[in-house]
């Protein structure tokens, strides 16, 4: 029994040696809740946004908390420049208290200037610590990158978590790292991200100016270079052909040319089919879409068939024009394959794939495109003719 | 040296015969009872010219059934008898105090030494010494004042018999031997302590229980040598297999209906006078995370509150510990705005959470230990202090963080909810060095914590059954009872570890499906 009990506790000794092993309380960490990197010359320009547990409201910690960010914040910004990201993240771990961790990042901003640049090279660190969570959103930014961190985001605690929310919503797939690694490792596709944007919330000329963060459009690689950015009216439909849109909402002019109908398409799906004679390649997309009309502000009734299916047409036509010049724009202004037409045939021909992959750069540009839509509308809402207006002539009578 | 009696050298007590002649008899016996006040001793003529003394223990014994079964009938006969004897000789035959015809009492036993009459007064019974005779008649009136029957205070069921068991051992072998009329329901005597001399039964039903498990537990009760047996705890410490376990390796239970529940599966129960607690065993893990209520309850409510307890088992063995390797160690676990709330609350308090936790959890424990031993009246007090200091003003001053104090309550719920008290003993001791290594090791060290304690449990065997069986080792019907409880329809089969070769519950499955409903 003695030689147990003796060597139990030899046995419990290393233990209590060790000096509790790596151990960091949790007031011991500054907790990175987004970054952004921006090029600044030769130099990486690295911004953190570090939560401030003492602003959260917890007990007994009013008033804590402190740093650059001063007011009533939950976070403060800090940035730092150095020869790499991690040499100048370790500039901004030099003036904090607080060890940095990284792992609870909600985004990551790139800068436009630095994307230009490409940004694979980058990307190292990322997957080479795993404290450095490949769940972090990505997005580039209008602008520098930094700005956008310490926009005015009232409805959550950090920008950064507002742009991730954003971010999640925006795309079926939310664009982490971990995806575009992946786009940008694999052959056949080009990758490409949110942009996003700060625009001003309040009419011009309104004295107190307010800013909101917002998706403005796509950035578009080539390769880890961004060579260009989609904006405007045809991004929806474009991530739509992406299959890449939750819930997208097409607008489409009422009969007649008189006020508009929008539509959501709540489930859809796309699928490139691919035809190919010699290096003559066409890629059929099929757009499947089921959806509901949100808004009626024309004056006409849309139930009955024949409504119904006119409005079909129409909304097709509208799907059509719109993919298509978006992808001419692709195709022949970037010459980007944003919508990963290689990687369709490398998947479904891949014979055919073996030997276009060294030209595919120079073939994509002549793909023809053809789009087929399958719309269905069912649910055209809890009213059929538009509401607010006394008396409607009923074409279908 | 032999020791005798009260630990005395009396070398031949024991064994020492009884005199003939009632004076030396009584003054030897009033030597030996020296000083004890609650002696009565009666002297009485038994027949014309014979007197005899009449000897027991106040308050242990009936004193109405001894004035109308002995007193009574003996002066009754002596009465006629001197009637008898003026008219005729012959009669003093009739007054043989032997004669079965004069006292109306069922159990008389008779006694030639000093040894066997002092253990009969002492176990309540009446000793009648005769003058002339070296035999002495022991009458036995076993009773006095003791609880009566009530619902047992330490198991209470919502659906379910309301009896509990009594101090007294009999009383408590009658309400298991009301629900099992068989005569295979044996109920075997020993006598344990040298000085309490305390009656214990050991029970079980035969062809049910394991033939080598009560030899073994007949000759481990055997070997018991103490002076005092006083409550069943004595009994399980003494005869365990594995006394350094902090698992409980028998179950105690104050339900007679739960007693006979684990009879029916082959298990032994032990009855000791003067506790209202009967010991059970061979148990398993699995027995002692389940209540009597199961049984009763239908098996959806019965399925769901099984697992309620298991996952609230795991809360109270692990939560406080995942606590402070979460805090301490592997904030990057965390959902991000869960690690943000935990840094405000923790922002201001001063302490790592290791001893943070050991603060609150041990203060937690003596909480619990205050209210139990004070008297009810002063109890509230105390709840008042624990709710107000260590919940509220510990918080507010930024000693203590909230999200601690949910955990220590959430533990402490969390232990109150395994049906049996001893394993959540077990339960509340082991959550303290899981702390510790999680406090140094984070959940590496939880790890190692829970691979120590599985494998101590593992090969932990209770009467050589082991502690996991029904999953380790595995016995594939067994497991309509473990993790989930089958409708009673479907448990033809008695655990397979303790009853090995009657097995069969029920012939066949029957559920209730009416013959003119069949075909539907």
């Amino acid at each position: 029994m003695r030689r147990i009990i003796l060597a139990a506790m030899l046995l419990t000794c290393p233990f209590w040696l060790t000096g509790c092993w790596d151990r960091k309380e949790i007031n011991d960490v500054a907790f990175v809740m987004g970054s952004a990197v921006d090029r600044e010359g030769e130099l990486y320009r690295s911004t953190l946004q570090i939560a401030l547990p003492g602003q959260l409201g917890g007990v007994g910690s009013k008033g804590g908390g402190g740093g650059t960010g001063g007011g009533n914040k939950s976070y403060y910004i800090e940035s730092k420049t150095g020869l790499s990201l991690r040499e100048s993240n370790q500039e901004i771990q030099a003036g904090n208290s607080r060890i940095l961790s990284f792992a609870h990042r909600r985004s990551l901003l790139i800068g436009e200037e630095f994307a230009k640049q490409g940004i694979g090279r980058m990307m190292d660190q990322f997957a080479r610590i795993p404290q450095n969570r490949l769940s972090s959103l990505v997005a580039i930014t209008s602008g520098p990158a930094y700005k956008l961190l310490d926009a005015e985001a009232p409805m959550e605690q950090f920008p950064s978590e507002m742009i991730r929310e954003l971010l999640a919503e925006y795309t079926k797939k939310p664009d982490s790292l971990k995806k575009l690694l992946n786009t940008l490792l694999s052959e056949g596709i080009d990758c490409s991200l949110p942009y996003i944007g700060v625009r001003s919330g309040t009419p011009e000329g309104i004295e107190e100016f307010k800013n909101n963060i917002q998706i403005v459009g796509i950035a578009l690689f080539r390769g880890d270079k961004m060579v260009g950015k989609m904006e405007g009216p045809h991004v929806s439909m474009l991530t739509m052909a992406m299959n890449q849109a939750p819930n997208p909402e097409i607008i489409v002019d009422g009969p007649g040319g008189k006020g508009h109908i929008s539509i959501r398409f709540s489930d859809n799906t796309v699928k490139q089919i691919p035809v190919i004679h010699g290096d003559d390649v066409t890629m059929h997309m099929n757009v499947y879409a089921k959806g509901s009309i949100i808004e009626n502000n024309t004056l006409t009734s849309l139930s009955g068939t024949k409504n119904l299916l006119d409005l079909e047409k129409r909304v097709s036509k509208e799907i059509i024009d719109s993919v298509l010049s978006s992808i001419r724009l692709l195709q022949e202004k970037y010459k980007v394959d944003s919508m990963g037409f290689g990687r369709t045939i490398s998947q479904s021909k891949p014979r055919d794939w073996a030997r276009m992959k060294n030209r595919w750069r120079e073939l994509y540009p002549d793909v023809k495109v053809v789009i087929h839509t399958q719309l269905h509308i069912e649910n055209i809402g809890a009213v059929d003719k538009p509401i607010g207006e006394k008396e409607v002539k009923d074409s279908n009578d | 040296m032999n020791q005798g009696l009260l630990g005395l050298p009396a070398p031949d007590l024991d064994k020492q015969g009884l005199h003939k002649d009632l004076k030396s008899n009584t003054a030897m016996l009033k030597e030996i009872f020296k000083d004890c006040s609650d002696m009565i001793y009666r002297n009485m003529e038994l027949a014309p010219g014979l007197n005899g003394l009449l000897v027991y223990v106040e308050g242990i014994v009936v004193s109405e059934e001894l004035q109308m079964h002995l007193l009574e009938p003996i002066i009754k006969g002596l009465i006629s008898a001197k009637e008898a004897e003026s008219s005729d000789n012959n009669a003093s035959k009739l007054l043989d105090p032997l004669d079965e015809t004069r006292v109306s009492l069922t159990q008389v036993t008779c006694a030639e030494t000093w040894g066997g009459l002092i253990d009969g007064i002492l176990s309540s019974s009446a000793a009648l010494i005769v003058d002339g005779s070296n035999q002495v008649h022991l009458f036995n009136v076993k009773g006095g004042e003791r609880r009566p029957v009530q619902e047992p205070e330490t198991e209470s069921v919502i659906r379910g018999p309301r009896e509990g068991f009594t101090e007294m051992i009999r009383v408590n072998t009658a309400l298991v031997r009301f629900r099992l009329k068989t005569p295979k329901l044996k109920m075997v005597s020993f006598v344990l302590g040298k000085q309490t001399k305390t009656d214990v039964v050991l029970s079980y039903v035969e062809g049910l229980a394991d033939p080598k498990v009560i030899r073994d537990i007949s000759k481990r009760l055997k070997d018991i040598d103490i002076d005092g047996i006083l409550e069943s705890g004595y009994i399980e410490e003494l005869i365990e297999d594995h006394p350094y376990s902090p698992f409980p390796q028998m179950q105690y239970t104050e339900r007679p209906d739960t007693v006979t529940a684990q009879l029916l599966e082959g298990q032994f129960a032990i009855f000791i006078d003067g506790t209202p607690f009967v010991l059970i065993a061979p148990v398993t893990f699995w027995g002692l995370m389940q209540a009597s209520e199961d049984y009763y309850e239908r098996f959806f409510i019965t399925n769901f509150v099984r697992w309620i307890r298991y996952l609230f088992l795991s809360f109270a063995l692990f939560l406080p510990a995942l606590y402070i390797a979460v805090t301490t160690y592997h904030q990057d676990m965390l959902p991000s705005t869960l690690v943000l709330s935990i840094a405000a609350a923790r922002e201001a308090i001063p302490f790592p959470a290791l001893v943070e936790a050991m603060m609150m959890e041990i203060s937690f424990e003596a909480l619990r230990e205050a209210g139990i031993r004070l008297p009810k009246t002063v109890g509230q007090a105390v709840s008042i202090l624990g709710a107000l200091v260590i919940g509220q003003a510990a918080v507010e001053a930024g000693i203590v963080s909230a999200p601690m104090v949910i955990i220590v309550s959430m533990t402490g719920i969390a232990s109150f909810t395994i049906p049996r008290f001893n394993l959540a003993i077990t339960v509340r001791l082991l959550r303290f060095p899981l702390m510790l290594l999680a406090g140094v090791l984070g959940l590496f060290g939880i790890i190692i914590g829970v691979t120590c304690i599985l494998v101590h449990v593992t090969q932990l065997t209770s009467f050589g059954v082991p502690y996991m069986s029904g999953i380790s080792p595995f016995y594939g019907s067994d497991n309509k009872d473990i993790l989930v409880r089958a409708p009673w329809w479907k448990m033809t089969k008695r655990p397979a570890w303790s009853s090995k070769k009657n097995q069969k519950r029920m012939k066949t499955e029957i559920n209730g499906t009416p013959e003119s409903n069949k075909g539907w």
